[in-house]
């Protein structure tokens, strides 16, 4: 299982950059993920990655109802 | 008397009734009182309480969900798992636990009097620190820019710095801007965010400056999500 726990969208050197911040179901592990590339920024494209990134199935990964994204 | 005992001994048999027998109470082969202790389930049924191979009495403790009985549970180690959604201590300690701390940043130049974001945060979280730092060699009116913070999409605060220095807001927590730095010769100006402020859904920095120009914005901000 793994959790969003938020999105990041900055400019350091002027340049965008955009993060997802994840964690497992324990809370004792947390991960920063720079997204930049992922064009567009979608819940099919995060999950997409994920997947890859963590070799689990698009229902293992939580979407809280406060983070907006689109489908 | 007791037979084979000094004269004073007594000898007293006890009877218990079964509900429609006197039986004799018994006592094993040491003289210690023995018992099975039983036990009326839901449905009216007498069952044996058990005890373990070591002789320790042991139970499955069970709750009401509604009107459904439901196991109460321990971990691997036998700890009791317990899940707490109201309480009646008279206080309790706990430490909110928010992840490890991140750094959102932002370092450009703004051309236009748009307000632009400079970052956005998207989550639940905290604001541990934050500032935006200006430097604008050209303009003539920084005191009249504006940094803005918002929270859950609304705007919190950001007035002209001008404003701050005027009222001396220099003191973190006067406002959810304090300003750090105030010079409207070399026009360098540098406001810090009221640490501590939580947001549930996001959190983001604007900056709107007051005439076209060159302005140099560094802006940082360090939270935590939960």
């Amino acid at each position: 299982m793994r959790e969003i726990r938020g999105i990041q969208v900055d400019a350091p050197e002027g340049v965008e950059r955009i993060i997802v911040i994840t964690r497992d179901e324990t809370g004792e592990d947390y991960q920063n993920h720079d997204i930049t590339a992922i064009k567009p920024l979608n819940k099919k494209e995060l999950t997409d990655y994920l997947r890859r990134k963590f070799g689990c199935k698009p229902e293992e990964i939580v979407f809280p109802k406060h983070i907006k994204i689109p489908e | 008397m007791t037979t084979g005992a000094p004269d004073y001994s007594r000898n007293v048999i006890l009877y218990g009734w079964d509900g429609s027998v006197l039986r004799k109470i018994k006592v094993d082969a040491t003289g210690q009182l023995f018992a099975k202790l039983r036990g009326v389930d839901g449905g009216g049924v007498d069952r044996d309480i058990r005890v373990d191979t070591t002789g320790q009495l042991y139970a499955m403790l069970r709750a009401l969900y509604g009107v459904t009985q439901k196991d109460i549970q321990c971990d691997t180690n036998g700890n009791l798992t317990l899940n707490l959604k109201a309480q009646d201590l008279a206080e309790i300690i706990n430490r909110p636990k928010y992840g490890a701390a991140h750094n959102a940043t932002y370092d450009g130049t703004l051309t236009t009097t748009t307000e632009t974001t400079l970052f956005t945060v998207t989550g639940k979280g905290i604001i541990y620190s934050g500032q935006v730092i200006v430097k604008d060699t050209n303009a003539t009116h920084t005191q009249f820019d504006r940094a803005k913070l918002y929270i859950d999409d609304w705007y919190i605060g950001g007035a002209y710095f001008y404003q701050y220095a005027l009222n001396n807001f220099t003191i973190p927590g006067t406002s959810s801007w304090w300003i750090r730095k105030y010079d409207i010769i070399a026009n360098r100006v540098a406001i810090c965010v009221l640490p501590g402020i939580t947001f549930e859904t996001n959190c983001s920095f604007h900056y709107t400056p007051y005439e076209v120009s060159t302005v140099t914005v560094s802006a940082g901000l360090i939270y935590a999500l939960l």
